[in-house]
């Protein structure tokens, strides 16, 4: 007990001496603990950001019954089971959500496709605007469009039919469909489709046309919403579990449960309950997986750093403060103490600092994490961690060290040195070998991240982080050494000079270089703060770089377009200056990775970063501008055609005019039969060619004859191919006023170009007027029928790819198109990634790809992307046309999702350390150089009474701190910019650079000069704090008694 | 404090002893040859650089002598080992260094002073009689127990450096120029401090000193010059000292009037002998 109470007053004594121990072997132990916990609370962040940026239907489960029948029972059955293995735990909330496709038949009589659809807790994510939820069978909920579609309003009785089962009667299929009367009991807004409860399913798909593969295809109304009741007994009805995670409750401390739990049910529904089991959680969690894995091995690299520079400056105060308990040490030589006697005098008071300096440290690391964790770690854990413990530990045992090595000299100084006043002199010869030791470990270690390829930039390796470090080490070894020599210099010069002050500094310098020790850590430490705010700042611009090309745009609108509006006519009209807005749509099926923008806007509009191609991004657009003709476009009820066939063939072909209207839907211009000599055909055109169809084809369709089967015999056949020419000498439309010639490029040979070698195009004159001649060779054998594109519809269309998609004959690659078709595309160029796609895509003009849909497009969104100066007037032209947004998307999102990445976290977390390990450094630096004034204080209070100038003294006192602290940081500012060039290239900026801009190595200026600026004003303000309490301490009772 | 202690004795024989350096090995003590009676209180005068403090050091074992043999008590200083010396210096020697600032604890009380000076004779089982508080009431210093060090005057330090000095209860205690910057009053509580550990606690008590007045007031001195032994004194009275060689050592102002190589005639008589200069006895002879 009197021994704790001796230490008590021990660092009473010492206050300062023993407080600075404190807070470094704090810093020492928190840099160490907080690394782990950190990286736990990140992991967990990580993970969480993930999930909740992706939609509910991602991380969440679906169950699909196997069997086409019972589903309703088997869904149940998914549900209980989900219950029986206590999944609410995880998944809530979960239901079955029922849907039947119909037709349904309005107060007008007009038949529309839509889908019934029974989905527990919709009445409360709707926004009714008349009548209410529901809540018997029969009941439905309609959105307005829907009602005005058909007509209807609350009460309203609607006729459904719902497809019933095939069956088989007497080996032919039958089908009994089921008609169901509903009752309009109320009319809701239109909902969001991306809003997290329709978990991923679009029951908004009003006037989308009709899904690919669908029988039948109708005008499709949203879809009606009713109760279980209505449906659950209907067969045929699709059913569905919907089981929503709640990613507060996912973390990865309960992995292991969470995944027992989750296999088991995996399991039993697959095996036992014939459910498909279908959630991208895996994906998810090895996309975080990743993402941690890059983290945790920066975040260990740079914590170690930190760890072993702590510990190092804990050394140099060690041995700095050790000469305070000089006297201790000889004092218990002196009266004969034990070794461990003689080792607790000089070592007690550091190592119980070292020892508080545990929990407090373990205490803060938990704190400052806890503190950092609502802000910059969102849904991250902060638990327990054994490892934090363990490493706390360690960098107390590392302490331990540094605290025995640093009060070595006391230790094994001689009692007789002591006693006769002898002053330690550490030997030259010890000092150059260990500097020797330490810049040879440094090269050797920033030789071997080279040989190895660590610092080649072509791999992205964590253990670049190492670089600024090993080379501010090399540095400041070499800038340590030569500090003295250069004071020497100056020395000589301040010789006959009228420098008191500085004169006084530089012999300073040149007689205790042991206080140079203190340029090294500093060095060491500016390194690492330079390296981490330009690497950090680097990243940011990186990660606003790839947020934007992303998303192609600084604002992008996801919309829904009225029936009969084309996407790029509305958004020409919305913004004619083309500045400001450009028409996109983007394929949402994976095999397609088409995207289709209007291409003579991109440059203004779009955001393309450097890098992405070689060529300018305006070369790119005037390949993919479209210079074709203008398209054949029809409108009116009936076309009239003047054809000249010759070559009779039998039987006579059936010219048709393919047509496509605005809304995508394919249509037919049918002339009929076509017979031999001048004759003028009329063909209705379908309704929505009112506004006007587009002409995709024209083919004369020829078919080989064939009679009934006789009984005996070979089957008569007609000729196995026909020979003719057409001469089409006038197509004229009538729009129900009077006719009007459809194009003048009719007879232009040019404008058309065939689709096979069945058909040759010529132009001839009939009756002195230019006419268009078709030569036609079909084929019986053929699969195709000969026939002619009108020249807004090139066959080939320009297009830009993505490397990634590995083209073998870049002038013929196939595509998906938006409609489902086969699309040939000329590949002009190929870059390194592709807004919204990534890695692999196609990139095409939008009015060709359009042009060139014979059918809808399905599953496809189309875009608004607006440039950054974009006035309001736009977005409000773009809804006066009828269109509506259904969702606003800025690059914002993207950073903020990326700023919760682990790459970015770890950064975070470098920048945080750098800092500290700055401020710590400067800190033992000042305090270092502190003492060894204070050292002085006689000294300085000698000069003083010998009438030296207040102001030298104090010049001389700055000069000494300056010639010490500036050094470091302007080699530790200089290591680090070098590190920067050396390593940053290797440091990962993301856990994928796959489809993305090239990671762009861009020297940010700011934020480095504000890191140098705050340096240099902390700097400045410790050293003349700390000159102006040394030359406190040199006062006149100094003279009369010795510093104790 | 009852409880007496047996005083060390030391012989000292031939002693020599050099400081190595640079510029050549620098001859501290040339032959020094001294007894000490066990339970003795003696001083050691001297002017500064005379070797008086190597004596010190060499009695408390920080020292080997280059030659010679000390002799303390059963101990040949000359043939303990390290670790026997640094028991020796926990039990039996206690050295009071010169500047009390240099013996004490600043941050500690007094008696945690004594204390923490107990502490290396308790770890090798020597039980210290007396505690801190009982050693200090009974030197007089009861009121500076639990005051701390650096608030102490430096007459007071000094006094309890050397009652943290005392506190293992030593058989012997050296004492480095105790009374040095102290003014009169504070070295005569001082130099009775010393004299009453030599009487009430019995240890052989050696102390250097280089102001006469102290040795005055010490039972016995010896004058130390240029490394040897030079006159001894009782009580403030110097006497001459015949060497084992047969050579005499001169009180100083004696060697003033006869410096080295003086040629002297001896005259016999009952009581003793004179030394007469035949050169100062014919400046002395009146003329006729």
């Amino acid at each position: 007990m009197s021994q704790l109470r001796l230490l008590f007053r021990a660092v009473r004594w010492r206050l300062g001496g023993a407080l600075a121990l404190f807070v470094v072997g704090v810093v020492a132990v928190l840099a160490a603990a907080a690394g782990p916990l950190y990286l736990a609370t990140a992991n967990d962040s990580v993970l969480h950001s993930i999930l909740i940026s992706n939609p509910p239907v991602f991380d969440g489960i679906t169950l699909t019954p196997r069997q086409g029948s019972g589903q309703v029972a088997a869904a149940e059955a998914g549900l209980q089971a989900a219950r029986q293995y206590r999944l609410s735990r995880w998944y809530s909330p979960q239901k079955l959500v029922l849907d039947a496709g119909l037709t349904v038949v309005g107060p007008s009589g007009s038949r529309f496709g839509s889908d019934l659809i029974s989905d527990p807790g919709a009445c409360g994510q709707l926004h009714f605007l008349k009548g209410s939820c529901p809540t018997s069978a029969g009941g439905v909920v309609l959105t307005d469009r829907s009602a005005q579609g058909l007509g209807a309003k609350v009460g309203s009785r609607l006729t459904t039919t719902i497809p019933g089962p095939v069956h088989f009667v007497n080996g032919i299929p039958n089908r009994t469909n089921i008609e169901k009367v509903v009752v309009v009991a109320g009319i809701v807004a239109v909902g969001k489709p991306s809003a997290p409860f329709w978990f991923g399913d679009d029951y908004f798909g009003f006037g989308q046309s009709c899904p690919p593969n669908a029988p039948i295809c109708l005008p499709q109304l949203d879809s009606m919403f009713t109760p279980q009741a209505t449906i659950s007994s209907v067969p045929g009805t699709l059913a569905t579990d919907e089981l929503f995670l709640k990613v507060s409750t996912i973390h990865l401390a309960g992995a292991a449960i969470f995944n027992q739990a989750l296999g088991n049910f995996d399991t039993d529904a697959n095996q036992n309950l014939q459910l498909d089991v279908s959630t991208q959680l895996n994906s998810l969690a090895a996309q975080a997986n990743r993402e941690n894995q890059l983290m945790e091995a920066i975040v260990l690299v740079v914590d170690l750093q930190l760890v072993l520079l702590a510990l190092f400056v804990l050394f140099g105060l060690v041995a700095r403060t050790a000469e305070a308990r000089q006297k201790e040490v000889a004092l218990a030589k002196l009266r004969g103490f034990r070794l461990p006697s003689v080792l607790s005098a000089g070592l007690l008071e550091p190592m119980a600092m070292l020892a508080l300096a545990v929990p407090v440290g373990l205490l803060l690391a938990y704190l400052v994490v806890a503190l950092a964790r609502p802000d910059l770690l969102p849904g991250g854990q902060l638990s327990f961690q054994p490892l934090a413990l363990v490493a706390a530990l360690a960098a107390f045992a590392g302490g331990l060290v540094a605290v025995v090595f640093g009060a070595w000299r006391i230790l094994t100084r001689k009692l007789v040195d002591d006693l006769r006043g002898v002053e330690p002199k550490s030997s030259s010869t010890a000092r150059a070998a260990l500097d020797a030791g330490g810049l040879a470990l440094a090269l050797a270690g920033i030789l071997e991240l080279i040989a190895s390829g660590v610092l080649n930039g072509r791999q992205p390796n964590p253990i670049a982080a190492f670089a600024p470090g090993l080379v501010a080490v090399a540095l400041a070894i070499v800038g340590m050494r030569l500090l003295p020599r250069l004071a020497q210099l100056v020395v000589r010069r301040t010789r006959s000079g009228g420098h008191l002050g500085l004169g006084l500094a530089v012999r300073q310098v040149v007689r205790r270089p042991a206080s140079l020790r203190q340029v090294a850590v500093l060095a060491v430490a500016s390194a690492l703060a330079c390296f981490a705010v330009a690497g950090w700042a680097a990243a940011g611009v990186n990660r606003q770089v790839r947020a934007d090309f992303t998303l192609g745009a600084p604002k992008v609108l996801q919309v829904q377009l009225p029936p009969g509006l084309g996407l790029e006519a509305a958004v020409d009209k919305a913004d004619p200056t083309g500045r400001y807005a450009l028409a996109a749509m983007v394929s949402k099926i994976p095999s397609q990775n088409l995207i289709a923008v209007q291409a003579s806007r991109l440059a203004r509009v779009g955001y393309w970063p450097e890098g992405i191609s070689s060529v300018p991004l305006s070369r790119l657009v005037h390949w993919l501008t479209p210079h074709l003709l203008p398209e054949m476009v029809v409108q009116g009820k009936s076309l009239q055609i003047v054809v000249t066939m010759t070559g009779n063939p039998s039987p006579p072909p059936d010219l048709q005019l393919a047509l496509v209207d605005q809304d995508g839907n394919p249509g037919v211009a049918d002339f009929g039969f076509l017979t031999e000599g001048t004759h003028t055909y009329t063909a209705p055109l379908p309704g929505p060619c009112a506004f006007g169809c587009h002409v995709s084809q024209l083919l004369p369709v020829w078919t080989q004859a064939q009679t009934t089967v006789p009984l005996q015999g070979p089957v008569p056949i007609g000729p196995s191919s026909a020979r003719y020419q057409l001469t089409i000498s006038s197509l004229q439309e009538d729009p129900g006023s009077q006719l009007r010639p459809v194009t003048s490029e009719l007879a232009n040979p040019a404008y058309w170009s065939s689709s096979g070698p069945g058909m040759s195009v010529s132009s001839v004159t009939v009756g002195g007027r230019p006419a268009l001649r078709l030569s036609v060779l079909d084929q019986a054998s053929d699969t195709t029928t000969p026939s002619v594109y009108p020249g807004g519809l090139p066959a080939i269309l320009p297009g830009v790819v993505t490397a990634a998609n590995s083209v073998q004959d870049p002038a013929a690659a196939s595509v998906e198109n938006f409609d489902g078709g086969l699309l040939t595309v000329n590949v002009r160029y190929q870059v390194a990634a592709l807004p919204q796609l990534g890695g692999q895509g196609f990139l095409l003009d939008l009015n060709q790809a359009v042009r060139s849909e014979t059918q809808p497009p399905s599953l496809t969104e189309d875009e608004v992307w607006l440039a950054k100066d974009a006035p309001a007037s736009v977005v409000s032209r773009l809804r006066a046309q009828g269109i509506r947004i259904l969702s606003t998307k800025t690059p914002e999102a993207a950073i903020s999702a990326m700023n919760r990445g682990g790459i970015a976290l770890a950064y975070l977390f470098f920048l945080f350390a750098a800092g500290a390990a700055a401020v710590l450094s400067l800190g033992a630096a000042v305090f270092s150089v502190f003492m060894s004034a204070r050292r002085r204080a006689f000294e300085l209070a000698v000069l003083r009474a010998i009438g030296l100038p207040e102001r030298a003294l104090r010049n001389s006192l700055l000069g000494e701190q300056l010639m010490v602290l500036v050094p470091g940081v302007v080699l530790g500012v200089g290591a680090g910019l070098l590190g920067v060039f050396m390593a940053l290239p290797s440091v990962p900026e993301f856990s994928s650079t796959q489809g993305s801009p090239p990671v762009e190595l861009v020297l940010v200026p700011l934020p480095i000069l504000l890191m140098v600026g705050l340096l240099v004003v902390l700097l400045l303000v410790a050293a003349v704090a700390s000159a102006l309490a040394t030359l406190r301490l040199a006062s006149w009772s100094r003279l009369r008694t010795e510093i104790m | 404090m009852n409880t007496k202690i047996r005083g060390l004795d030391i012989h000292m024989e031939g002693i020599v002893h050099l400081y190595p350096s640079q510029e050549g090995d620098v001859v501290a003590l040339r032959g020094v040859d001294l007894d000490v009676e066990a339970g003795e209180e003696f001083a050691l005068l001297g002017p500064s650089g005379s070797g008086k403090s190597t004596i010190l050091a060499l009695l408390s074992g920080l020292h080997r002598p280059s030659a010679g043999r000390i002799l303390m008590g059963e101990y040949d200083l000359g043939r303990l080992s390290p670790s026997q010396l640094l028991r020796l210096r926990a039990t039996e020697v206690s050295l009071v260094l010169q500047d009390p600032a240099r013996n004490l604890l600043p941050y500690a009380t007094a008696a945690q002073n004594v204390e923490f000076a107990q502490r290396g004779a308790r770890a090798r089982g020597h039980r210290p009689p007396f505690g801190a508080q009982e050693l200090l009431e009974q030197l007089g210093m009861g009121q500076l127990a639990h005051r701390t060090v650096a608030t102490l005057s430096g007459g007071e330090q000094q006094r309890v450096a050397i009652a943290a000095g005392t506190a293992p209860a030593p058989r012997l205690l050296l004492v480095d120029e105790p009374t040095s910057q102290l003014d009169t009053k504070t070295r005569d509580q001082v130099v009775a401090l010393l004299a009453q550990i030599n009487q009430t606690l019995g240890a052989t008590v050696v102390s250097v000193t280089h102001d006469p007045e102290v040795g005055a007031a010490m039972p016995r001195t010896v004058t130390i010059r240029d490394g040897r032994i030079g006159a001894e004194g009782r009580r403030g009275q110097e006497f001459a000292v015949v060497g084992k060689d047969g050579s005499v050592q001169l009180p100083p102002d004696v060697l003033e009037r006869l410096p080295p190589g003086t040629l002297l005639r001896v005259r016999r008589h009952a009581s003793g002998v004179d030394l007469l200069s035949p050169e100062l006895e014919s400046q002395e002879t009146p003329p006729t």
